[in-house]
């Protein structure tokens, strides 16, 4: 609520309900549905599924320092987002070609990390893989960069600074549709996950076929991260440290708790940094991805430094 | 019952071989032998991981390779040599974790699982350990909430890899006893491996000797169960 009230122009909590209730033609009606209830909407949807991928990544690998970043998915869909912005392709430049560009970047990587899921037993393999994947995409992106025009490159930079206010209202019951379809799916791997956080080898002595949880994971992962990517570009941090921040808060390993607390958690430290964002708006613009890394990073930093990892 | 007949352990050779041998429920085993004779291995072979090179390895009449995931975990629990604990995980939520063979897909714990885990928990004495974190516990503590979560698990055999490797010699007659009490009390059969041949000897274990010169495995004969045999036997190179 907080979210939509501010802004350029500020509203109280009455007011919205006023504006949403009043002439639908009326300016402020306007502001809120067409750019606060979108910029809002989003912002717990990106922080809800950046932070639950993160979680799932973490648990998978074993390692608190996994993330959607790591495995490459996000690099995947800045990638063919760069392809298709950058090399002006007519149908990729449309808005919705770009949203199509970023998914299929991230479920491309994603099958790609699945194949060698598949190859690889351990998952440490898999991560230097992930981080190789991604270093190699980002490189592309580089070169794509030097050779685009001033125009196109704007607009490339600007989406990959992240951003949550390209999300139209029209757009939001397709993300909604699909944010709940891969929430679902989240319950039917509350039993391998919880098994995963005794690591693989025993993971698999208590009846957890490794492989198909590892599939089930990765797509999850791939549809959460390229759904967000696309409307919001490569959002850092969030995956990172939010799974950690509630594993710290709540002291436990069970899933059943860990997940829907991690996405309340997401939701909430997103909208704080939009409202930070807003707050600051009239002074300085600064992109979500800053505000999340300028947040994000010392934490990172902080839990290395108190684990000793 | 855990069978095995003209059974060949080992990955590209063979380390030896088990002729004829019954493993049976109520009874402890100890596998003793020199390092890097195979004992780890025969674990291994036990729970599927593995497969011999020859011969069968049945569990209950079936061959484990032919069991599902699900199947064998119900019916055997490894326990490792060490855990050092998962961060931010309870003794109460790593002992729950024993029960994941029988719940569905959500991960929630019926009645009837919470009551195994409660039974265990008061057989143990665990009451005090159970909102300490997996990590701070002592070793001691630790090997006995491993041993308590394989009873969770409710698997008919229990394997158990140098259970008192990292224990001190107040702890490991405490997990020796509790290991002869579970597989007298809920009909277990439980095999471990154990370089502590003094323990085995004093206590009502039957020990599994692996000889390097004949690469056998056999059951020690009660008019060899002392420790010059053994010994002799089990490193007769040196």
């Amino acid at each position: 609520m907080l979210d939509i009230s501010l802004g350029y122009t500020n509203y109280t909590p009455s007011e919205i309900l006023h504006f949403l209730n009043g002439f639908k033609n009326n300016q402020d009606y306007v502001i809120i549905t067409e750019l606060r209830i979108p910029r809002a909407v989003i912002a717990i949807f990106a922080g809800a599924g950046l932070s639950v991928s993160g979680l799932l990544m973490q648990t998978l690998f074993n390692n608190p320092l996994a993330g959607p970043y790591v495995l490459g998915i996000n690099a995947g869909s800045s990638l063919l987002v760069a392809l298709s912005l950058l090399t002006g392709f007519t149908f990729f430049s449309s808005n919705l070609g770009l949203i199509t560009a970023s998914i299929l970047g991230a479920f491309f990587i994603g099958l790609l990390i699945l194949f060698f899921a598949m190859m690889v037993r351990s998952s440490v393999s898999l991560l230097i893989i992930g981080l190789m994947i991604a270093s190699f995409c980002t490189a592309v992106v580089s070169i794509l960069q030097s050779y685009a025009n001033a125009s196109e490159l704007k607009i490339f930079t600007l989406w990959n600074m992240g951003t949550l206010q390209k999300t139209a209202l029209e757009h939001l019951p397709i993300i909604c549709i699909a944010f709940i379809l891969i929430s679902i799916s989240l319950i039917f791997i509350l039993k391998p996950l919880n098994a995963l956080t005794l690591g693989e080898n025993n993971a698999e002595r208590l009846g957890i076929s490794l492989r198909k949880t590892r599939l089930f994971i990765i797509l999850i992962v791939a549809g959460f991260t390229g759904l967000v990517t696309a409307y919001c570009g490569p959002i850092a941090f969030i995956g990172l440290a939010v799974p950690n921040l509630v594993r710290i808060m709540l002291r436990t390993q069970n899933h059943r708790e860990l997940i829907p607390m991690t996405m309340i958690v997401g939701a909430v430290f997103l909208m704080l940094c939009d409202i930070l964002i807003k707050s600051l708006e009239p002074v300085l613009v600064i992109p979500i991805n800053a505000v999340t890394s300028l947040l994000g990073a010392p934490f990172v930093v902080f839990l290395i430094y108190k684990r000793r990892i | 019952m855990i069978e095995f007949r003209n059974t060949q352990i080992g990955y590209d050779k063979i380390l030896f071989e088990i002729p004829k041998l019954d493993l049976e429920q109520g009874k402890l085993y100890g596998i003793f032998g020199a390092n890097g004779s195979g004992k780890s291995t025969l674990l291994k072979n036990i729970i599927g991981e593995n497969i011999p090179i020859n011969g069968e390895l049945k569990i209950d009449k079936i061959e484990i390779r032919e069991r599902s995931l699900p199947e064998r975990a119900k019916l055997i629990s490894l326990v490792q040599s060490q855990f050092s604990g998962v961060a931010f995980m309870t003794v109460l939520e790593y002992l729950k974790l024993g029960r994941i063979p029988h719940v569905s897909f959500n991960a929630r714990l019926n009645l009837q699982d919470l009551q195994k885990v409660e039974e265990v928990i008061e057989l143990f004495n665990l009451g005090p350990l159970l909102t300490k974190m997996t990590q701070e516990i002592s070793d001691g503590e630790r090997q006995l909430c491993n041993i308590a979560k394989s009873l969770i698990s409710e698997s008919p055999y229990i394997l158990l890899d140098e259970p008192t490797s990292f224990l001190d010699y107040r702890n490991k007659e405490k997990v020796i006893n509790k290991l002869l009490e579970i597989s007298i009390k809920f009909q277990k059969c439980v095999v471990m491996t154990n370089h502590d041949l003094d323990i085995m000897l004093e206590h009502d274990i039957e020990i599994l000797l692996i000889d390097p010169e004949s690469r056998i495995l056999k059951i020690v004969e009660n008019k060899n169960r002392n420790k010059e045999f053994i010994l002799n036997k089990a490193f007769f190179e040196l």
